[in-house]
This record gives structure tokens, C-alpha cells and sequence, in this order.
């Protein structure tokens, strides 16, 4: 069965890149558009071995979701990786406080996006359970 | 060795160059400014960038003269369009010359950054094609349809669908 990730993320042209980089490498793909709708897709449509989220959103941003993610019991060990246009050291500061596995600035180099996939999937062996 | 994109912008605004040089602070993208065509035709003597940003309307000449320029000095690269109206002669031309894409001023972050972003994915596919084919001979491959998959699905995206719900500036 194919890994599962989960892209959170407002830019629709962003979340397509995103997802056509992934399913090239043969990841499948969920995608939501906010903080708000990824949280229910994880909850829907669990179990994912990886989430990407932007940081920047309406309703619910990245940090904000970060923060319910680790605060849940089911879903709290999930790898979560920021996808940001924001790229100082406070921001990335700010991404790990909130929960964050690693960030990412975009614009993200294909090759480098799959690097840490693969590098973070090796880590988090075990599927979180539901 | 830094793995930003290099970005090359012509456009004689000041305003757009502080934008953009604004946004290489935070961002992966290293942006080299060009205030005029002949600017622009040098810069791109002496480098690579993987993306072109051109205004529709230099000081020195049109941006449909600076594509077609460009474009024999740098193939590689990849280009977009710059304007102030969706109705613009020289943009038309421009996207019809081989253009990849538009954007509108004043620019907006998201919209600036899925244009770099789908001009990297692009030439990741088609990197990913022309190995695939030379691998195989030139044989189409399950890897290779792949490939042609991912470059057709990216080379189609419209960028200026970028939602600018949230301000990023």
C-alpha cells in the first residue's frame, strides 16, 4: 500500500505541485485548503504518514494546526512539515515551537522535497494507528 | 552551495524590484534586477536563471522584443509575462513566442511564488523525461509516461488561480 500524505495548503496551484511531485514518486495524495479542513480530513481519512502544511491560511493556519495535531492523542505522533513562504529564523523558531517534524521555504526543489519525505519516512517506520 | 531559484526581472518599476527583492529575504529565490531590456540581455550573458520575469512595457523596448532576445541566449529558461491588464497586444504575442505564463501587477506573493514554483516542478519532469527516454533508448517507459504525465499536468496549471484569501506580505 502506498504512503499516504496529507497537503494543507491555500494556494491551489501550490497543492497541485505539490501533490503531482508526491504521486510521481508514488505517494498518495490528500489535499485541503485550510487548517480547518485538513484537521477533518485527518480525522476522516486517517491513517496519513505525513502532513505538509503552509503557514499562512485563512480560518486555520499553519501554526494553529500544528498545535491541535500534537495536542491529539490519536494523530499527535504524525510527522508534520512546513511549507512556507516564510523562511526568516523566527518563523522557522516559531513552526518548531508549534509542533513542527522540519520546514521547508518554498519555492521547494522537487528532489529536495522527495529527500525529506523519504529521510522522514525512514524515521516514523510505524503507521500512527487510528 | 545555495539551491534558491536564480530569477531574473526586467521591468523598469522600481516599486515591483523592492517587491520582489522583499520577498527573496524570506523565500528561496534569489532575484537578480534588470531596470531595462539591454540590462536584462547582460545579466542573462553572464548566468543562468531558471525563470524570466518580463514587463510587457520597458523603457528601451517591448517585452516581446526582450522575450524573443532572451530566449536565444537563454532556451533553458523558462518565462513569464508581466502586465498590468489581462488585455495587452504584447502579452498575447508574448505566451504565443513560447511565454509559460503571466502575472499581474502589482505582484502578489502567492501568485509570484506558484509561478517559481511550477517553473521548478517543470523542469523536474522534463529533466525526469528526457533520463527516463535516455535510458530506454528513447523507448516510452511506465516511467517515462510518468514523467510526460507530471510535465503535461504542470505545464497546464494555472497559477493565477493562487487564492489571495490571506494577505503574505
Amino acid at each position: 500500500m502506498n504512503k499516504r500524505i496529507l497537503v494543507v495548503d491555500d494556494s491551489p496551484a501550490i497543492r497541485k505541485l505539490v501533490s503531482f511531485t508526491l504521486e510521481f514518486a508514488g505517494y498518495e495524495v490528500t489535499m485541503a485548503e485550510d487548517g480547518v479542513k485538513g484537521l477533518q480530513r485527518l480525522q476522516a481519512e486517517a491513517p496519513f504518514d505525513l502532513v505538509f502544511v503552509d503557514i499562512i491560511m485563512p480560518n486555520m493556519g499553519g501554526l494553529e494546526f500544528m498545535q491541535k495535531v500534537r495536542a491529539d492523542a490519536t494523530h499527535g505522533a504524525l510527522p508534520l512539515v512546513v511549507l512556507s513562504t516564510e523562511g526568516r529564523d523566527e518563523d522557522i523558531q516559531n513552526g518548531t515551537n508549534a509542533g513542527a517534524t522540519s520546514y521547508l521555504v518554498k519555492p521547494f526543489q522537487p528532489p529536495a522535497l522527495l529527500a525529506k519525505v523519504k529521510e522522514i519516512m525512514a524515521e516514523h517506520q510505524p503507521k500512527e494507528s487510528v | 552551495m545555495s539551491h534558491d531559484t536564480q530569477v531574473l526581472l526586467l521591468d523598469d518599476d522600481d516599486a515591483v524590484h523592492r517587491f520582489f527583492q522583499d520577498a527573496a529575504t524570506r523565500c528561496n529565490i534569489q532575484v537578480t534586477s534588470a531596470h531595462c531590456g539591454r540590462e536584462g540581455l547582460a545579466a542573462c550573458e553572464r548566468m543562468y536563471y531558471s525563470l524570466i520575469i518580463i514587463a510587457t512595457t520597458l523603457s528601451d523596448m517591448d517585452g516581446l522584443a526582450a522575450l524573443l532576445a532572451l530566449q536565444k541566449i537563454a532556451p533553458q529558461s523558462r518565462y513569464i509575462m508581466m502586465t498590468n491588464t489581462p488585455v495587452d497586444a504584447v502579452l498575447r504575442k508574448a505566451i504565443a513566442a513560447g511565454a509559460a505564463g503571466t502575472l499581474f501587477k502589482p505582484p502578489d506573493l502567492d501568485q509570484v511564488m506558484a509561478a517559481v514554483q511550477k517553473s521548478e516542478v517543470v523542469r523536474y519532469f522534463a529533466e525526469a523525461l528526457e533520463n527516463a527516454l535516455y535510458r530506454s533508448g528513447g523507448r516510452t517507459t511506465k516511467e517515462s509516461r510518468k514523467a510526460k504525465q507530471g510535465l503535461q499536468h504542470a505545464e497546464q496549471l494555472e497559477c493565477s488561480d493562487a487564492q489571495h484569501t490571506t494577505p503574505k506580505t
